[in-house]
């Protein structure tokens, strides 16, 4: 019996030393459970932050039953920064915010075009956001992005999953909290993210995912199409699964699934120009052949497809490659970092101005793509 | 020194588990004069340091097996004996203090930021009393059975994030040159109070002491290195950003069904902590108990609990307090003393006295 007591005592202890007196805060009911949010800046100078949380009032059997109540609340607050906004909502709401289910982080193109370190500092510094949130780039505004309404479906969710297929869709590119603070580490601070734009279909606003964003000096530069993000995702090593398609000389469009990829970046110095190599090793099956049904795949079908391939891979990222650091001098993929790791002491004499010598540097990517399976074509070649 | 006795698995299970508390709440600002690939290399220094610091101890209980640097000192100089031990005991009830109120500022930062963590505090030590109270057998199975299942833990949240190393992030190593990184080898070594728990404690533990000691400090650089070589290819810079990286890093490691395994780290985090809390107290009480026999252990122990509890709330009132407390040139003087120096100079009195 003693046990018993000492161990419901022990219980007690442990609970209150959990939450103490102030035990309500962490009181579920006391919390806005947050979703998602969007950051826009003012003329004024301040934020406008755009809040999606759960309408934790849904969950009661009654209200689900009538459907009377949508499943998030979106609360639009303003502050001279992200924390005083977000934190205002408290005086209207009475409810804490809580950012540890926060899916994303959606970036207002105003803010992104002022540079967004000033943003970002909060979402790195508060325990209850999560490094591997997923940050994007709000096409016009983030406000129109979170409080657009698809099927009561939770905006944030949509985007959280609509990005994280990243690991099966070469076409977008992905980026989280703590790979974007990361990119701070070189003074040039260059990285990508998803563009989100909003689409119309059959009365809904739909939230897809338009092209990838370039960023220098944290500020917004360019964009790059859905075939340059592919090449994006090839040039840093971010390709596990997807598919990419391209044409031969017969006019015949192939579409190849990837199953493997492998890229492996070298640099060298030479007469003081960095010479970059880039080698993509490819494991693909045949998913598809447009027009290519009534011809068999013999051994020299499948190595023109195979060198078709390669070309395609070769021209489209030496292509990206020039448009990155000759065009829009932005070292999204990093490269930069070769030359500190290989030559730290030419880093250090460039690393005021790391996108002049990145600029005339040199760049060749050499591809190699096998063919592992080609579906069930065998059936008919032999 | 107490008469009752573990196994060496036992005592170097509790240190491995005690060192691993360290490791994992180790706070960027004692590693900010290396780059990032230097955190890896310091890993595997400091240890090496930690050997050479221990050569003295090792010479002096080849010669004394069964006596503790207390006993030895005792039996040359019983009042300097007394002092020693008050020394000593003032040197574990720093480490006590200091490691109470990092978990404090860890458990108010990130576990409950809103919320006023005193409470637990308290709780924390009432239980390292409770642990301390039941003796080093308890403590020593204590360690065997958790140290299987945080070591499992630990391999499984390092092999989620494998796949997530961009070697980009890797630093040249040295970048900054060879003095800073010795330095932050050299400051972490002097953070190791196990050093200081093997200079007490070694004659509890019965096996063969030398080599599970190099087993012990082979598998704790193995841990250090392997935990930093994923923390840094994994979070790179963001690892500078963060309060406590490795529990950043473990938010980052998703497998299956489970969302993030950072509940994981701060479960293990918790229960190294009642260890290391347990056995620096456990020491406190048992060297205290010796010298003052007219005090029981429970007193000693009540003592020890009350005070370290009102220091560490005093301390988790501002992270200011926690800066000046959680100083590392104070913690390697306090551990080269008692883990080198003492050891050393009570080796070269005995040398000298066989010799005359």
């Amino acid at each position: 019996m003693n046990k018993i007591i000492v161990a419901v005592v022990v219980i007690f202890a442990i609970l209150f030393s959990f939450g103490g007196s102030e035990i309500y805060k962490n009181d579920i009911s006391n919390r806005l459970i947050i979703q998602g949010i969007g950051i826009d800046k003012e003329d004024d100078g301040g934020y406008t932050v755009t809040l999606q949380a759960i309408n934790t009032s849904t969950y009661s059997a009654s209200v689900q039953e009538s459907g009377s109540e949508e499943t998030v609340k979106i609360y639009k607050v303003h502050g001279d920064t992200v924390y005083t906004a977000i934190k205002s909502v408290v005086s209207f709401e009475g409810k804490i915010p809580l950012y540890s289910q926060n899916r994303v982080i959606v970036i207002g193109k105003a803010t992104a075009l002022g540079g967004i370190e000033g943003v970002i500092d909060f979402f790195a510094r508060d325990a209850h956001n999560g490094p591997s949130v997923y940050v994007a780039l709000a096409e016009n505004r983030a406000d129109e992005i979170l409080e657009a309404k698809n099927s009561g479906e939770v905006i944030a969710d949509s985007i959280d999953d609509t990005i994280e297929a990243a690991q099966y869709n070469t076409g977008i590119f992905k980026l989280e909290l703590y790979e974007l603070v990361n990119r701070y580490r070189d003074s040039e601070a260059c990285f990508a993210m998803p563009v989100l734009s909003l689409e119309e279909a059959e009365g809904q606003k739909i939230v897809q995912i338009k092209e990838t964003a370039l960023f220098c000096n944290a500020k917004l530069k360019s964009t790059l199409n859905g075939d340059e993000t592919s090449m994006l995702n090839f040039l840093c090593g971010r390709v596990y699964n997807g598919e990419f398609s391209y044409k031969t000389d017969e006019n015949e469009k192939v579409a190849m699934s990837i199953v493997n990829c492998n890229v492996y970046r070298t640099v060298k110095i030479l007469d003081g120009t960095p010479h970059y190599t880039v080698k993509i090793k490819l494991s693909t099956d045949v998913a598809e052949i447009y027009n290519g049904i009534e011809k068999s795949l013999d051994r020299q079908r499948l190595e023109e497809l195979s060198q078709y391939a390669e070309n395609y891979l070769k021209t489209e990222s030496e292509k990206l490659l020039s448009k990155l650091y000759e065009g829009e001098v932005c070292d999204a993929p990093g490269y930069s970092r070769l030359i500190f790791q290989k030559y730290p002491s030419v880093y250090r004499d460039n690393e005021e101005n790391l996108n002049a010598l990145m600029a005339k540097s040199r760049y060749s990517v050499e591809v190699e793509v096998k063919i592992r399976r080609v579906g069930h074509e065998f059936v008919k070649t032999l | 020194m107490s008469k009752s006795k573990i196994s060496t698995f036992q005592f170097f299970s509790m240190l491995f588990l005690t060192r691993l508390l360290t490791t994992f709440t180790y706070i960027p600002s004692y590693t900010k004069d290396i780059e990032l690939s230097d955190l890896v290399v310091q890993a595997v220094l400091r240890y090496l340091i930690c050997v050479v610091m221990m050569i003295p101890v090792y010479f002096l209980f080849k010669r004394n097996p069964d006596m503790n640097i207390l006993d030895i000192v005792r039996n040359k100089w019983a009042k300097g004996g007394k002092i020693l031990a008050v020394f000593y005991s003032a040197v574990l009830f720093y480490f006590t203090v200091t490691t109470v109120s990092r978990l404090d500022l860890f458990t108010g930062t990130i576990v409950f930021p809103e919320t006023n963590v005193n409470y637990f505090l308290v709780f924390v030590i009432l239980i390292g009393c409770y642990g301390a109270y039941l003796g080093i057998e308890a403590l020593g199975r204590s360690a065997v059975l958790s140290v299987i299942p945080v070591t499992a833990a630990l391999v499984f949240i390092i092999a989620t994030l494998i796949g997530k190393i961009d070697f980009l992030n890797y630093t040249p190593v040295f970048y900054k040159g060879v003095l800073p990184v010795f330095k932050t080898a050299l400051n972490a070594a002097g953070r190791t109070v196990e050093l200081v728990m093997i200079t007490l404690a070694i004659p509890v533990a019965s096996g063969k002491k030398t080599k599970s000691f190099f087993i012990w400090i082979f598998l704790q650089a193995l841990v250090t290195a392997s935990l930093f070589f994923v923390e840094v290819g994994v979070m790179g810079n963001f690892t500078n950003t963060q309060l406590f990286p490795v529990h950043s890093l473990a938010a980052l490691a998703k497998f299956s069904m489970f969302g993030r395994l950072d509940p994981i780290i701060t479960g293990i985090w918790i229960l190294c902590a009642f260890l290391k809390v347990s056995f620096l107290l456990y020491l406190q009480g048992d060297i205290l108990h010796k010298e003052f026999e007219n005090l029981s252990k429970k007193t000693i122990l009540a003592g020890l609990g009350a005070l370290s509890s009102v220091i560490c709330l005093y301390i988790a009132g501002s992270v200011q307090r926690f800066t000046v407390v959680d100083n590392s040139l104070a913690k390697l003087i306090a551990t080269a003393l008692t883990a080198t120096v003492i050891p050393a100079v009570m080796l070269v009195l005995n040398r000298r006295k066989k010799y005359e």
